[in-house]
């Protein structure tokens, strides 16, 4: 919850009596702190934003323009302008209706976004988020390691902001709308630094504005030195108020935003498109919005769908499935980007959709900060994306199984997996006394199965006649499961030097059977 | 710069001014003969190491399993640190990696279809860092797949083997280190071809098969 720190302020005494809400609990809350993130760019941003450097205005209902993409404000564009005296600058110019809605439903998702940093944040719409941040300030290492994270969480959005941080929340508004983006902690400081500002901040009425500028007014400070009584009669008792807001001397309580249980975003692209690295672009912005709700809810998810909005035509679905619950945009960008490197299109793209689930509760394991990559999910990460353009089954783990027939005693594993417990030790120290895996020959490949060797004169034969160095190692196995195995096996050497496994096949005992044949079974790589 | 340039300067016997004998750390290979022999001391730490084997067989796997046991050593199920092995030629054979010491939770095996997917595969293990070394077994590779193999090494600190056909090591390679491991008669040998400080030089390898 908000706790707006209200004082009352000595050296006012005309002002109205504050409500006191420090003064009923016994130990008072420790003072607020706001962050105020302003979004300068949304109206821009939610219809396509600067991707392909067009130049583009978004245009109010009265044909005014609102905002000027970069391109169209160098050729002259700013906003205010009459859309014909815009077009008279900048004849390519695109003129983008303003989306009021697209923009109240990027700022609801930014809010809860913002939960990654702070359970408290509230919405001031049209542009701006007002987070109370004092709690978060030991979890991210202080107010300027938060901040950092915060502007680089904030950049992976897609989304342009600024930030300003004061002990009121109207006074953070102020100062980020102003762009003073030093931070005021205390409120002793707060007078001063927004007296600095120049009224129009405040947001308030033209009417008012122009009234101040009649009194001579040109900055806060220059309000706050005009009597109370009289700036309440001349300019209005609103604007009083909201001074007194900004400078703690009246409570401001702060509603929170409740975020949905399950997080939808949408964004629409600057031109309609078929190039993959806008696509993961764009939707990227969506993953990282999808980060921070996730995180603000400690919950992970396994599927999400990302639909390709085209014209005139159904979207295409694209289900990203995890192999565990995870919640990091790049880990999701990396799966997307590898499907839709073999998607083939039916159409441009004009807009991209995200939806998951509610998910479920995040593994403590895998709950870092942002930025931060916890073991283990990198590892994790990797199995998926080879999964992803190799197939499932062409990645896997290794493991060993107690086994004396050479071709079972290992077997494909799940990478990492669990069933090692159960395999044998792996240091050959640690290995039981009879264990043969210590004591006998091993080659480090085995082949799928074993290959018939040519012999002469009963002698093994691979470009020559193989040197048998060591053996024999009998193994005589498995005739109980109809797999039994009976050979005697060798270490042979080729005449250039190679060292092969190779094995006779024994004959059945007391069977007089054709000549004993040679099989090459590993290799000592 | 021209081809027969690249060539000249990957000959090792072409002195470069400001060169130094060797810039990279190094992984002890676990083997003291191999590490005095070995530029720098042992096998670089993260860059690409080539090797040509003449005949499977000759101790290819042997040289790297005491660096590969290290690096795969402590390494918690949960850590997600991989020795990644990119379409070996044969099935690398559990019980004998385990009897080296190596911790076969941290194997990770892939198939792949082609040299495509290979060096695809190499460039995301390595990029992802979360790989302690990979080896891969590749047939055609160019310059500009060894150069980001190359700087997906840097990028991701660990080491790439990349084991080549002998005859790949006609074309210039901005490998590290260049091997060839020979097959003859009396023992297989290690040629380095190609390392920064000097001549080419051979070490016999039967100490592999020593134990």
């Amino acid at each position: 919850m908000s706790r707006p720190a209200a004082r009352s302020n000595p050296a006012s005494p005309g002002s109205p009596a504050p409500l006191s809400t420090g003064r009923a609990v016994t130990r008072p809350p420790a003072a607020a702190l706001w962050l105020c993130l302003g979004l300068p760019r949304l109206p821009l941003e939610v219809r396509g934003g600067e991707d392909d450097a067009a130049p583009r205005v978004i245009v109010q209902r009265a044909g005014r323009v609102v905002q000027a993409s970069l391109a169209a404000a160098e050729s002259g564009v700013s906003p205010g302008l009459p859309l014909n005296a815009a077009l008279a600058l900048c004849p390519e110019l695109a003129a983008l209706a303003r989306d009021e809605a697209a923009e109240r439903a990027a700022l609801e998702r930014l809010a809860a976004w913002a939960g990654a940093f702070t359970p408290c944040v509230s919405l001031v719409p049209p542009a701006a988020l007002l987070l109370e941040v004092r709690g978060s300030l030991r979890l991210f290492g202080g107010l300027s390691s938060l901040r950092q994270r915060l502007r680089a969480a904030l950049a992976l959005t897609g989304h342009a902001g600024r930030d300003a941080v004061a002990p009121t929340p109207l006074a953070a508004l102020w100062l980020a709308r102003a762009g003073d983006d030093e931070a005021v902690t205390e409120l002793a400081a707060l007078a001063g630094r927004v007296g600095r500002l120049r009224p129009a901040v405040t947001g308030w009425p033209q009417d008012t504005l122009a009234m101040l500028r009649s009194l001579g007014v040109e900055s806060l400070a220059d309000c706050l030195r005009l009597p109370r009584d009289g700036f309440a009669r001349r300019v209005g008792r609103a604007a009083l108020a909201d001074l007194d807001r900004a400078l703690g001397r009246r409570p401001d309580p702060r509603v929170p935003f409740q975020a949905p249980p399950s997080y939808r975003g949408a964004v629409e692209l600057a031109a309609e498109t078929t190039d993959t690295a806008r696509l993961e672009r764009a939707a990227g912005g969506l993953f990282a919005e999808l980060e921070g709700f996730l995180r603000a809810r400690q919950r992970a998810v396994n599927r999400l769908m990302v639909r390709l909005v085209h014209l005139r035509r159904p979207p295409t679905g694209v289900m990203l499935g995890l192999v565990a619950p995870g919640l990091e945009a790049a880990h999701f960008a990396a799966l997307f980007a590898e499907r839709l490197e073999r998607l083939s299109l039916p159409a441009p793209v004009v807009g991209i959709e995200l939806a998951a689930g509610p998910g479920e509760p995040l593994d403590p394991a895998l709950a870092g900060l942002f930025g931060d990559e916890p073991g283990g999910l990198a590892g994790l990460r990797l199995v998926e994306r080879l999964r992803a353009r190799l197939g499932r089954e062409s990645v896997h783990g290794l493991e060993v199984r107690d086994e004396h027939r050479p071709e079972q005693a290992w077997r494909v594993a799940e990478p990492g997996g669990e069933g090692y417990a159960a395999a044998p030790a792996v240091l050959p120290a640690a290995l039981p006394e009879a264990g043969w895996q210590a004591r006998q020959a091993r080659p480090t490949w085995l082949l799928e199965a074993p290959r018939p060797l040519h012999s002469r004169d009963g002698r093994p034969w691979l470009d020559g006649a193989l040197a048998l160095e060591r053996g024999p190692e009998r193994l005589e196995s498995g005739w109980w499961d109809g797999h039994g195995i009976a050979r005697d096996y060798w270490v042979a050497r080729t005449a250039a030097g190679a060292r092969l496994w190779i094995y006779r096949e024994l004959a059945a005992s007391g069977q007089a059977g054709p000549a004993p044949r040679w099989f090459l079974h590993g290799v000592f790589g | 710069m021209s081809e027969s340039l690249h060539a000249l300067l990957d000959d090792p016997r072409v002195w470069r001014a400001g060169r130094r004998a060797h810039h990279w750390p190094t992984l002890s290979s676990g083997h003291a003969e191999l590490d005095g022999w070995l530029p720098g001391g042992g096998w670089p730490a993260a860059r690409l190491t080539e090797v040509a084997v003449e005949r499977w067989g000759s101790g290819e796997l042997a040289l790297f399993l005491p660096l590969l046991a290290r690096l795969s050593a402590g390494e918690r199920a949960s850590s997600g640190a991989w020795i990644t092995w990119i379409a070996p030629p044969f099935l690398p054979y559990a019980p004998a990696l385990a009897a080296a010491g190596v911790n076969l939770a941290r194997m990770l095996l892939l198939r792949t279809r082609d040299d495509t997917e290979t060096l695809w595969a190499a460039e995301q293990s390595l990029r992802s860092g979360s790989c302690r070394a990979v080896l891969a077994w590749v047939g055609r590779v160019d310059g500009s797949g060894l150069r980001r193999l190359q700087l997906a090494t840097e990028a991701g600190r660990a080491p790439l083997i990349l084991f080549r056909p002998p005859a790949s090591l006609d074309s210039p390679s901005p490998a590290a280190l260049r091997l060839r491991l020979e097959a003859a008669g009396d023992g297989p040998r290690l040629r380095l071809l190609k390392h920064p400080g000097g001549a080419v030089r051979v070490l016999p390898v039967d100490f592999l098969h020593g134990r």
